[in-house]
């Protein structure tokens, strides 16, 4: 991970150190700035843990008196299994479905030539420049003709085009060299086969990078589910949970906890396992605008 | 648009010629006007490769773009059928108040969203860069990004929680200290601040990634040779780090705008856009009026006011740009 720690810290090795105590006091400030970030969750996380009498307790109940399940079994009375698994139907499908979109688009953008190559790539940047949600209203009618509301088909379908990820795979495309395909064309490969063996495997850091982004904001979206699903067992997790507490005006606390929980505790994991990747992604992305 | 498919054609020529020799000579892509028979099977595999996404780009982004238009000179609520009113939405528009309130409630919100974004990411970028043990860099980066993977309805239902006037345990705490604190959601003052504080803490991660990312392009021997020469800590990085971040901090600042603008969730989940209509968004009005009121026609005017004060926002952060954004590497 020493990729990100360049800058700072090296610049100031050829000098001699500024005083260790404000060294060690920067330090102290992040630990507590690290815990102060993630004590919102933790609490979540023993509250959805704890007995109704400690959940409810007016003083936060940081040592449970009594450790229970209770939250958790009332959470899955309700369909919260089926909304996850419908969550990670949904992120699935845009992940691969989005990421085979991009992956043609950017190979006929970055090696093709045809009529309105560069007319049709400045439209599809011209998308990135315009805010996603504005268009709320004209695409709840277009997946309306569709006959595609209240169904997972409307969170995946318009989410398969990826404007970003078209961008960013066919920079990354245009850097791999020609003669590469250029051979696999000698030996009668067609365009699916470079695709396949030279495209793919050449900018696999790129294209895992477009995937982890897709896939994190298909997990996390609120926005589309709240407008396309109405049907409890169709939304998708978080949808459900806000849901679950918002028509039950607060009742079962320890439920909505536990959904909390569950849903917090795969993103912290996720982030450890995937860090890299992920902040390649966001600063790739970044870099790319 | 012609030039540059020449442009590039010439420069791909002259890459494979110097490349493979003799081969690359059946290929030949220029002049321009041999390039139909050349590459004559290539434009059809092209079409076909783009027709999924160029597809989906006509059905969810172009329709929509045209429709949105369209929609916003006719009275429709989905139902029965739709008949053209002319310009009176707009009419309509440019005399509610309610839209007034919104807009600016948006604009505060995000001015201060972004301005902290700035600050802030760049600050927890430096410190997290200047410390020296590892352990503690792991610990804060992970602590700070962990929000942003977040579910955008988990970060609100969780806050509402916390923030909750008489049970939330932030106020027990301030309480605790002696600190009467308000009835943060609910109150007129501070709803929208907390709003704020909500949105620093699930997002703030991304722009700490930019200024994350972008440290790494500041030269370590700039600052060394600074440093030799006699210049301050304050000075090195006003001189040195700061322009050379110039293009890490456009970025930050004009995605955390972009986002700020777009705000949903929070006001939604946390405030229903109250107390009265304090924390009403832009996004929410819509929203509202499309999906709770049914006047799709009224609504569509309200996203095009909203598209057209978000670009040129941004329009005037890119022209101000030009002024303090630095490219040149050293």
């Amino acid at each position: 991970m020493s990729g990100f720690d360049v800058g700072w810290s090296r610049a100031f090795a050829g000098r001699r150190a500024r005083g260790s105590a404000g060294r060690f006091l920067l330090g102290a400030f992040l630990v507590l700035a690290g815990v102060l970030m993630l004590l919102p969750v933790l609490w979540v996380v023993l509250q959805s843990f704890e007995v109704p009498k400690d959940q409810t307790s007016v003083a936060p109940v940081w040592t449970p008196t009594q450790v229970t399940l209770g939250s958790y079994r009332t959470l899955f009375v309700t369909p919260f299994l089926l909304n996850m698994v419908n969550s990670v139907l949904v992120t699935l499908a845009v992940v691969v479905g989005a990421t085979v979109v991009s992956v043609l688009a950017a190979y006929a953008f970055a090696r093709l030539e045809f009529r309105g190559r560069e007319l049709i790539f400045t439209l599809f940047l011209a998308a990135l420049t315009l805010p996603s949600q504005v268009s709320a209203v004209p695409e709840f009618v277009v997946v309306k003709y569709l006959h595609l509301l209240n169904t997972q088909a409307s969170l995946v379908i318009p989410a398969l085009i990826q404007v970003i990820a078209i961008f960013l795979l066919r920079q990354h495309f245009r850097t791999i060299p020609r003669e590469l395909d250029d051979a696999a064309r000698i030996d009668g490969a067609g365009h699916l086969r470079i695709i396949r063996h030279v495209m793919i495997p050449m900018s696999w850091p790129a294209i895992s990078a477009v995937m982890i982004i897709t896939g994190q904001y298909i997990w996390n979206d609120f926005f589309w589910p709240e407008l396309f699903i109405t049907s409890t067992n169709r939304m998708t997790a978080p949808l459900a949970l806000y849901n679950l507490e918002s028509v039950t005006g607060g009742g079962p606390v320890g439920a909505v906890f536990a959904g909390l929980s569950v849903l917090c505790v795969p993103c912290v994991i996720a982030f450890v396992f995937l860090q890299r990747r992920l902040m390649e992604g966001i600063g790739f992305r970044g870099i790319a605008r | 648009m012609r030039s540059g498919v020449a442009v590039h054609g010439r420069e791909e020529e002259s890459v494979t010629v110097s490349a493979s020799g003799k081969d690359s000579r059946r290929r030949r892509r220029w002049p321009p006007w041999r390039r139909g028979r050349v590459g004559g099977r290539q434009p059809l595999a092209a079409y076909l490769l783009l027709s999924p996404a160029l597809a989906l780009y006509i059905a969810f982004i172009g329709i929509p773009l045209v429709g949105i238009v369209v929609i916003s000179f006719v009275q429709w609520n989905l139902i029965s059928p739709a008949h053209f009113v002319g310009v009176s939405n707009y009419r309509a528009v440019a005399h509610d108040a309610a839209l007034g309130q919104t807009l600016w409630n948006t604009f505060l919100f995000d001015i201060m969203t972004t301005a902290i974004h700035v600050v802030l990411g760049l600050g927890l970028a430096l410190a997290v860069t200047s410390v020296r043990s590892r352990v503690v860099r792991y610990w804060a980066r992970t602590a700070i990004v962990t929000p942003f993977l977040m579910s955008a309805g988990v970060v609100a239902l969780m806050w509402s929680y916390i923030m909750a006037g008489d049970t939330g345990p932030l106020n027990y705490y301030l309480r605790q200290i002696g600190i009467h604190p308000p009835d943060w959601l609910a109150s007129g003052t501070w709803s929208l601040p907390s709003l704020v504080i909500i949105d620093v803490w699930a997002t703030i991660g991304f722009s700490f990634i930019i200024f994350l990312v972008g440290l790494q392009s500041v030269p370590s021997e700039l600052l060394e040779a600074a440093a030799i020469d006699g210049a301050g800590a304050w000075s090195r990085f006003r001189k040195i780090t700061l322009p050379m971040l110039s293009p890490a901090t456009f970025l930050a600042s004009v995605t955390a705008f972009i986002g700020a603008f777009e705000i949903f969730t929070w006001p939604l989940i946390d405030t229903n856009g109250g107390p009265g209509i304090a924390t009403q968004t832009v996004l929410l009005y819509i929203y509202r009026d499309a999906f709770q009121n049914y006047q799709f026609g009224y609504s569509a005017v309200v996203s095009l006011v909203n598209v057209a004060i978000l670009v040129s926002f941004v329009a005037v952060m890119g022209l101000l740009a030009r002024r303090w954004v630095h490219y040149e590497r050293v």
